[in-house]
């Protein structure tokens, strides 16, 4: 059975990931086996492929399909150069985060030591811009400026942590750029190729960092109220790492106070707090409040099974932790 | 004068379109209310009061959206969805915690008072739009205020189609834990059918007494257990009554029930053994399922206990070990069945219970065992009650069908739920269709414990 987020996708879409996969594994390919069998392993960890999914649908959704198939072709190697670049990032993050596992399995970084990681993660890159560049300069621009938020973000993020203090706007900027960027990007990117009008390239990138926004703030949620086997790691640990997410941030605006000592035993008693003090339905509400604005972005689409499908994801993001 | 602020997504949804404050503004952004309070004023006056309602409306439609489930919950409860708006929705809307208060209430109608700044015919559409999701038809008026009253006072008034009426008694009833009263009132008919299949005719109003006392129980303990539960507070959770309601709930069931449980034993004191037994449970259950043995508690007290305490109750005469045998046989596939339906309920709610660290059984389970444990459960609970209608009760053909096909059933659960072990959403259906297999199979069992 397919992945709920999966199914929101017109079936044609979903089709094509086949050939997204074919063609990730062949651009990720190298001439040293160690090199090509670690790339394959960062890129076979079991992602949804959502960023080649949005891409894909909005090309369609602007009518991409009916440009023949050369304009098919350049959308479908976009996407694998967006998901290079995603892939990319997350071998880099798992490095600065000394992480262990990524969805499950070993991250790249405790399998193949910190060199191996960061070889990986730039191969990655280098093979997605190899790729970006024999495509429209529009694509390679949106990806390259992807990716520059993505460091923006990142550092913005490390800032953050260590100074151990409330700051939304912060917060917000990090989403903007660490989350939300891969995402409108993927939707730029999809419009651009389909030659759709500027104003709606930019509507789709508004709704790609909507909806990235919202998931980001539903994560959030989720490591308060969400169930471990779900989000892939245990409940509670943005609490224990002092990283001041949506539900801790509204509860602090509430008066409420966090302890100075955050271990995982104390999380049972600040969660209960995040409940009571109503901070976790302002974090709900958020989310709606972005989920909502994706929804507006969508009308400058004209109907069709591929803006339903937009729409359809937007709205399942707030249905699955609402 | 200070007019507030208003969430930059009002702006998006009311007047879209690029050049606006609001236009690449994060949604949530908190800004000036004259920001689009100039422009609803200008639109007031081109297009009508009417444009303004409308747009409320539509805002309401939109948050509903992103709130489905929830809204589920609120057909037939305009009063609840007044209350959302005014407790949780507008207080977010303008970043004012105190920017609502319901003035006055009463059936049918309410007086609202809303942190002005925005034109009053766009506030009554927004609260008629919130209380119309419940499937009502509202009517708002804002109240003559001063220009320059920080507040806007709306009369709002509603009426109920019938369809939504039904709507809000069905919520009302599974409130009731209607599973769970059906589980009860099923055990307790087939210790009755047990002793009609031992002895023949019963006195009526011991079955009777019997029946209506396991509901009894059943409802003061899912009251007393809902008192004790920690829920997570707000108005965005899952429906639920209130403590005085659900006091009203614990001496509702438990004080009847102690009456006919003291009239059942009056000559036959192994019945109050039975009746403690069954309310020491129920009472201390959350301990249990705290503890990992929900389900194996609640196959236990919906099967054996509970059937075997009304065979007690109703046969006149004691019975030997090879029929108390026999007995227990009987029951174990109906408590077997009740057991999934609690195993499901726990698999749904595995992710709070995780959360909340309580270590339920689905929580102790380990992930690869979630699948195997529930079909554990249905597979020999069917499979024992198709051979016992075989052998042990031949009847008429049709009942040994509808046995094999509850096996078959079982096996379609099965099917089903494998695909979303870890999805609580996805989880409902089956949760239903887990009530609907019991409900059969304890008709099947009765039947053909019964039939002439």
């Amino acid at each position: 059975m397919s992945h709920p987020v999966t199914a929101v996708f017109q079936p044609a879409t979903v089709a094509l990931l086949a050939d997204v996969e074919k063609r990730l594994l062949a651009q990720a390919a190298s001439r040293d086996a160690r090199l090509a069998s670690w790339t394959a392993q960062s890129l076979s960890a079991g992602g949804k492929r959502v960023r080649p999914l949005l891409l894909l649908t909005a090309f369609e959704a602007c009518g991409g399909t009916s440009l023949g198939p050369t304009a098919q072709h350049d959308a479908v190697d976009s996407a694998v150069a967006l998901e290079l670049v995603h892939t990319a990032s997350l071998v880099h993050d798992d490095i600065m985060d000394d992480a262990s596992e990524r969805r499950g399995k070993p991250s790249i970084v405790a399998a193949h030591g910190r060199d191996g990681a960061i070889l990986v993660g730039d191969y990655l890159f280098t093979q997605a811009f190899a790729l970006a560049a024999t495509l429209p300069k529009e694509a390679m621009a949106i990806t390259a400026d992807a990716c520059r938020r993505l460091c923006e973000g990142q550092l913005r993020e490390q800032e953050l942590l260590a100074s151990g203090k409330p700051d939304r706007d912060a917060y917000v900027a990090v989403i903007r750029d660490k989350t939300a960027a891969l995402l409108a990007a993927g939707c730029a990117i999809g419009a651009t190729m389909a030659r759709a009008p500027d104003a709606t390239v930019q509507a789709l990138s508004r709704y790609g960092d909507a909806i990235g926004h919202a998931f980001q703030v539903l994560d959030d949620l989720l490591d308060v109220a969400g169930d471990p086997a779900w989000t892939g790691k245990p409940a509670g640990t943005d609490f224990v790492a002092g990283t001041m997410t949506s539900p801790y941030l509204n509860f602090l605006e509430r008066g409420g106070r966090l302890p100075a000592r955050r271990d995982p035993a104390g999380f049972a008693t600040v969660r209960e707090q995040l409940f009571e003090s109503g901070a976790v339905a302002a974090s709900q509400l958020e989310a709606s409040a972005y989920t909502q604005a994706a929804l507006l972005e969508l009308a400058v689409l004209p109907a069709s099974p591929a803006r339903d499908s937009l729409e359809k994801l937007a709205e399942l993001l707030m249905e699955r932790a609402a | 004068m200070e007019r507030g602020h208003v969430r930059a997504v009002l702006g998006r949804h009311a007047l879209p379109g690029p050049g606006h404050a609001w236009s690449d503004a994060d949604p949530t952004r908190l800004l000036d209310a004259w920001v689009l309070d100039d422009p609803l004023q200008e639109l007031q006056r081109a297009s009508g009061e009417s444009r303004l309602r409308e747009l409320g409306h539509d805002y309401a439609v939109l948050w509903a959206r992103t709130f489905r489930t929830l809204v589920r919950h609120l057909r037939g409860r305009p009063e609840r969805a007044l209350s959302l708006f005014v407790a949780e929705v507008y207080p977010f809307l303008r970043g004012d915690r105190l920017a609502a208060r319901l003035e006055e209430a009463r059936p049918g109608a309410a007086r609202v008072s809303l942190a002005g700044g925005l034109p009053p015919a766009y506030l009554a559409g927004l609260v008629e739009g919130f209380v119309n999701l419940s499937g009502a038809e509202a009517q708002a008026t804002a109240l003559p205020a001063p220009l320059d009253a920080p507040a806007t006072l709306v009369q709002v008034a509603w009426r109920l189609r019938p369809a939504e009426r039904l709507s809000r008694f069905v919520q009302q009833a599974a409130l009731l834990r209607l599973p769970l009263l059906s589980c009860a009132l099923l055990g307790a008919l087939l210790g009755v059918a047990l002793a009609f299949h031992l002895a023949g005719p019963l006195e009526p109003w011991r079955v009777a007494a019997v029946l209506a006392g396991a509901v009894a129980v059943q409802v003061g303990s899912n009251a007393w257990h809902d008192l004790h539960a920690r829920h997570p507070a707000g108005i965005l959770g899952a429906p639920r009554l209130g403590r005085p309601a659900l006091w009203r709930l614990v001496w509702a069931g438990y004080l009847p029930a102690a009456i006919l449980g003291v009239a059942l034993a009056w000559n036959n004191v192994v019945v109050l053994l039975f009746a403690f037994a069954g309310v020491a449970v129920s009472v201390l259950f959350a301990r249990f399922r705290g503890a990992g043995w929900g389900p194996v508690l609640a196959g236990l007290t919906y099967g054996p206990l509970l059937a075997e305490g009304a065979l007690h109750a109703v046969l006149p005469g004691a019975l030997d070990h090879v029929g108390h045998l026999a007995a227990v046989l009987w029951t174990l596939p109906v408590g077997a069945l009740a057991a999934a339906i609690l195993y499901l309920d726990d698999l749904a709610d595995r992710p709070l219970d995780q959360a909340g660290g309580h270590r339920t059984l689905l929580v102790r389970l380990p992930q690869a065992g979630h699948w195997l444990g529930l079909a554990s459960l249905l597979l020999p609970a069917t499979g024992l009650l198709a051979a016992l209608v075989a052998l042990a009760a031949p009847g008429p053909l049709a009942l040994l069908v509808a046995s094999l096909v509850l096996v078959l059933a079982a096996v379609a659960i099965l099917l089903r739920v494998r695909g979303h072990l870890d999805d609580p959403h996805a989880l409902s259906p089956d949760r239903v269709a887990a009530v609907a297999l019991h409900l059969a199979a304890s008709a099947v069992t009765i039947l053909a414990l019964v039939h002439p």
